[in-house]
């Protein structure tokens, strides 16, 4: 089978560009997730509903005859994918029920997919039923880790005070955790650093573009406040629920960064509290507020994911993510109820999930659907940068007005 | 025979509180002395048609006038029978539901409707049906699955037909097929062309008599009574009758030689007709012998294209959306594209092309194709402009197939070889295909009793012409039904008047036989025009052509009209009442004069509406008729005509409008504003517009002042 083509023909001068249809990478999306892709015929629906998409070429319909003709390089790059947030307006309206939401989904996972080296883990990540393999790694390491520092000690930590750090002290953690961050950024740069390069390609700056400082500062105000997701209508009450889980999960990093940065102060002497902290410590309330809203924001997503069409089809790449983040939540409420009420093995044994679901998320960021927050930041700044996103119809109340971003 | 006359007026649907009826009875009854003039508040009931029969028994009346409804309803009703002249006054709709009642300009408005139709029933006379030994038997031409399904469908109604078939076999073009298009619910799958049992069936049916290896010498006559020749491949000829021809000899594909700009020179590009031959013989490869990996079908090749066919065929699309089929049955690894311009799949089609849609190996993309141009390797490459990729791209692949349209097959040959004064073809309306009316007829052609039926009718596949086919018989078989009774056949079907000649003053002049829309008239070598009733629609646009008034019907005439216009009161005073008269065409304006009344839309009351069987019709005699008695202005209402003609008689208001831009020369002579004199195209669903139509019209004769010969 022939991979896709898209350079120019070289004996045509007019910048003509040789189609080849990709029957397999048609036939690959359509078992990943967008098997109603083949259903548009192009009226422009979902392009007119979108409420985010640039006036200019805009998404999701020419993405939709890409992928029907299975043009790998222009999807995989695609910058318009990711400034789609799958809100599912465009599924809602869609005639045919060809859901250009879905499609633009998997389009996404399989950027993400195709940027990310080694390509192998990646693969993993996206095969429903090699994802045990990824769970295997981090269960060994950590388990190895613990067995090596228990010794001899026949799991002494089980007997006597509840103290995590007992089985698995800082500095273990740390030894497991900080080169999985590492191998996470650096496999993270590789991944974005091949997505920026087919930008630059497909999306080279035009004139209206905002400063790299300026475009950065807008695309961190998007990010928080949310502003697109908000525009959405079919599927409005998903971007509280992401709101709750991305505030949650800021405030359970900070948490956890606040405790390693204790312990050390500790370890050097300073005047500084290790834990366990006791309920109304100022790190303790941060945990288990952040704790509660990403509980309530997974929770409400899982929820639509599982009852409501209108969140759109969620694949295994989608699933996957929303579960163990969910789970991960679970086990580090779980760990503290049992800690409190001095159930040793289900706490150590809940703690050692927590661990290895936490490492999930960080250690496979490139590879599963973690990634978004890179790639989409990414696809933010440089949309903005590059002019793509400069000027756009905002419509409220039914007026549509013209939103200028860019510097004047 | 007597000539009594009773009018009757309803007062009934307002009429009653819209004018003073007993005036009304006056009118007849002192104006036109009358026998009988009476007033029934529902002439309509049961008890109103009583006393009209009565009154037709006792009083020995032949003649009536109805003042009531427009004669578009009760029409049953209101037979008497064939030895009655049944005359409606539309006092309902032209008056009472339109005018404000118990108003002057009202019950003048309805004193003349009783004058103008009183004076009409009293010139009009009895109908009388021709009379024709009437052939039975079809004849079908063309032995292709619509040739064969039209015989099959009259015999099945107990009709002989005598099919003839120019080949040795049956089957025409469907033999080429491959696979056909579907035809069944869910519309998604292709199906055997099943050709055989169709063909069985014709052949063993009892009532069918085929005439293979023939074409037809010619034929002469008219419905019920055709005379045809046949020449046959062995060097002999036939004779047979028969009473009405359904035309089902197909359409040929364009000539693709033409299409140099579409690379059909090059080795890999060829029509979808050779696709499908190619398919058919099991094997899609380029023309080196190898396998065609992927195939570009190139859609409205030589179609929607001013250079080439102008018009859309209509089944290309879904002949492609088929034959990419193919190209993905020969490997799971084959690719087809589709280019097209809009994806035209006519009704059920739609599920075939979602279907083809579904196929991942189908890739469609709307788009221009610029250029295509043969590769080293013999590939082709297709530049395609305008797609929905967004950009110029450019396209592979082994095989180029140009999904091409289709001509009439009458186009360069009359086939029938009809022996009739205008020709020996099917005259043609638009594209070369010999329509007549496609909206209100769509099966007729411009001579009557010959029917088109499949791609010689219009653009279209196996499965339309199917059901066109027996669409077609059946106007073939009412044509003979009809024409065994002596009558008139669409749009005034059941009619039973027939132009008249007093051929002793007849100047030889041929306008009649040249302007008739449907090729009824033959002449002799003098010129002198000779009638074939059955072939006659009762348009009278003979009447209209006669310069010397001499064509004439028994109840529609110059002198009808004439008198009909000069019945009418015209009163002096020009200020508080001036006089337009309407010429309305009855197959839409009459109606849209109904909706008028029935939605209660008002007009002016100082319009008087004479009906016309088609403004082709219009004697200009009549313009000066109306001049000359007051009147000072007059409309003429009838069909679109042009491109998009409406008219029933094809060429109706476009003669009107010939001979209208005469009497401008006449007008301006006689110091009169030719705008006094308007022709307006007006179609049944326009009726909204008519009152805004008069009102300006009104006003205008308002600015020019009164006609200078009123009064006098």
């Amino acid at each position: 089978m022939t991979a896709t083509m898209t350079q120019p023909v070289t004996e045509s001068a007019n910048e003509r560009v040789a189609i080849n249809g990709d029957l397999e990478f048609v036939e690959k999306l359509l078992g990943s997730g967008a098997a109603e892709l083949k259903y548009c015929y192009q009226c422009s629906t979902c392009t007119v509903v979108c409420p985010i998409t640039p006036d200019e070429s805009p998404f999701p319909r020419k993405e939709m005859v890409y992928a029907q003709f299975g043009l790998k390089e222009k999807l995989v790059s695609s910058l318009d994918s990711w400034l789609c947030i799958h809100c599912n307006d465009c599924s809602t309206y869609c005639p045919r029920g060809a859901k250009p939401a879905d499609v633009m989904n998997v389009i996404r996972s399989m950027s993400i997919v195709h940027f990310a080296r080694p390509a192998f883990l990646a693969t993993a990540a996206q095969t429903p039923s090699r994802i045990w393999m990824l769970f295997l790694i981090p269960m060994i390491i950590i388990a190895a880790v613990i067995l090596g520092l228990v010794g001899g000690s026949a799991f002494g930590f089980l007997s006597g005070t509840i103290v995590f750090s007992r089985m698995m002290p800082v500095p273990a953690i740390d030894i497991v955790f900080l080169p999985a961050i590492a191998f996470a950024v650096v496999t993270v740069l590789l991944s974005i650093r091949g997505f920026l390069r087919s930008l630059a390609v497909e999306y080279p700056r035009t004139g209206g573009g905002e400063s790299l400082p300026t475009a950065i500062m807008g695309t961190l105000l998007d990010v928080f406040s949310h502003r697109n997701f908000f525009e959405c209508t079919t599927n409005k009450s998903r971007a509280g629920a992401h709101a709750l889980v991305m505030y949650g999960f800021i405030g359970l990093v900070i948490t956890t960064t606040l405790v390693g940065i204790l312990y050390y102060m500790n370890q050097f002497g300073m005047d500084a509290q290790v834990g366990p902290y006791d309920f109304f410590h100022p790190v303790k309330v941060l945990g288990n507020v952040s704790g509660t809203l990403a509980f309530l924001g997974c929770s409400v997503m899982l929820a639509r994911r599982m009852s409501s069409g209108k969140s759109g089809k969620a694949t295994a790449f989608d699933w996957t993510f929303l579960w163990v983040l969910f789970m991960t939540v679970i086990t580090g409420f779980g760990s503290q109820v049992f800690r409190v009420f001095d159930l040793a093995i289900p706490a150590y044994g809940i703690y050692y999930v927590h661990l290895v679901l936490v490492f999930f998320l960080l250690a496979y960021m490139p590879y599963t659907k973690m990634g978004h927050i890179l790639f989409r930041a990414v696809a933010m700044i440089y949309a903005r940068w590059s002019g793509r996103a400069a000027v756009r119809p905002v419509i409220t109340d039914g007026q549509v007005r013209y939103d200028v971003q860019a510097e004047s | 025979m007597a000539n009594k006359t009773g009018v009757y007026i309803c007062s009934g649907c307002e009429i009653g509180e819209a004018t003073n009826v007993e005036e009304l009875q006056q009118v007849a009854l002192k104006e036109f002395r009358v026998p009988v003039c009476k007033t029934h508040p529902i002439l309509c009931s049961e008890e109103g048609v009583n006393l009209l029969k009565g009154d037709l028994e006792n009083e020995g009346l032949d003649r009536l006038v109805l003042g009531a409804c427009s004669g578009r309803y009760h029409e049953d009703t209101f037979d008497f029978g064939k030895e009655v002249v049944v005359e409606r006054a539309p006092l309902r709709e032209y008056v009472s539901w339109t005018q404000p009642h118990q108003e002057e300009d009202t019950q003048m408005l309805a004193a003349d409707y009783i004058r103008m139709h009183t004076t009409a029933v009293q010139m009009k006379q009895l109908a009388t049906p021709f009379e024709q030994n009437t052939e039975e038997a079809l004849l079908v031409v063309g032995g292709g699955v619509t040739g064969m399904t039209s015989a099959l469908e009259s015999a099945k109604a107990g009709y002989a037909v005598h099919l003839v078939e120019k080949e040795d076999r049956l089957g025409g073009f469907a033999r080429k097929l491959h696979r056909r298009t579907p035809s069944r619910s869910p519309f998604e799958l292709t199906e055997s062309p099943d050709l055989d049992e169709l063909i069985r069936e014709v052949e063993s049916h009892p009532k069918i008599t085929l005439h293979m290896s023939s074409t037809i010498a010619s034929i002469a006559g008219a419905p019920g009574d055709f005379s045809v020749r046949l020449n046959v491949n062995n060097g002999n000829e036939k004779s047979l009758r028969a009473g009405a021809v359904v035309l089902a000899s197909g359409g040929k594909p364009y000539d693709a030689s033409r299409l140099t700009h579409l690379g059909i020179a090059h080795d890999n590009v060829i029509t979808s007709v050779e696709f499908e031959q190619m398919a058919a013989s099991g094997k899609i490869v380029r023309k080196d012998g190898q396998e065609a990996n992927s195939v570009v079908f190139i859609q409205c090749a030589g179609s929607r294209d001013p250079d080439h066919l102008p018009y859309c065929s209509s089944f290309c699309c879904t002949v492609s959306l088929k034959q990419a089929g193919y190209v993905r049955e020969a490997g799971a690894d084959k690719k087809a594209y589709v280019i097209y311009r809009d994806m035209i799949t006519p009704g059920q089609y739609e599920n075939f092309y979602r279907a083809r849609q579904n196929d991942p190996g189908i890739f469609l993309t709307k788009g221009d194709v610029s250029g295509v141009h043969e590769n080293p390797d013999k590939t082709v490459t297709v530049d395609v402009d305008n797609s929905l990729l967004g950009e110029k791209v450019a396209i592979a692949a082994d095989l180029v197939v140009l999904a091409i349209g289709i001509e009439a097959s009458t186009r360069d040959d009359p086939i029938l070889n009809l022996q009739y004064r205008q020709g020996p073809g099917l005259p043609d309306q638009k594209y070369g295909f010999p329509d007549s009316h496609f909206i209100c007829f769509p099966y007729e052609t411009r001579r009557t009793g010959i029917f088109t039926a499949g791609a010689v009718h219009q653009p279209m596949d196996m499965n339309f012409s199917r059901k066109d086919a027996a669409g077609a018989a059946l106007k073939a078989i009412q044509t003979i039904e009809l024409t065994r009774q002596g009558k008139t056949v669409h749009p005034r079907v059941g009619d039973e008047t027939f132009p008249v000649f007093r051929l002793d003053q007849c100047t030889q002049c041929k306008r009649c036989t040249e302007e008739c829309p449907f090729g009824v008239l033959e002449e002799d070598e003098r010129g002198t025009p000779s009638i074939q009733e059955a072939r006659c629609r009762g348009c009278g646009v003979c009447m209209g052509a006669c310069p010397v008034r001499i064509i004439s019907f028994k109840d529609y005439s110059v002198d009808i009209i004439g008198d009909m216009i000069k019945s009418i009161e015209i009163p002096d005073e020009f200020e508080e009442k001036p006089r337009i008269l309407i010429f309305a065409c009855e197959n839409d304006t009459v109606p849209a004069f109904d909706m008028m009344a029935l939605e209660r839309i008002r007009y002016s009351p100082y319009v008087r509406i004479i009906p016309l069987r088609c403004l082709g019709g219009v004697n200009l005699v009549w313009v000066s008729d109306a001049l000359s008695v007051g009147f000072d202005g007059v409309m003429f209402m009838g069909c679109k005509y042009g491109d998009d003609y409406q008219c029933h008689f094809m060429k109706g208001s476009e003669l009107a409008n010939v001979r209208l831009s005469k009497v401008e020369e006449t007008l301006s002579r006689l110091q009169l504003e030719p705008e006094r004199i308007r022709q307006y195209e007006v179609s049944m669903n326009d009726y909204k517009q008519v009152a805004k139509l008069i009102e300006t019209f009104a006003s205008d004769i308002d600015d020019y002042g009164p006609n200078p010969f009123k009064g006098m």
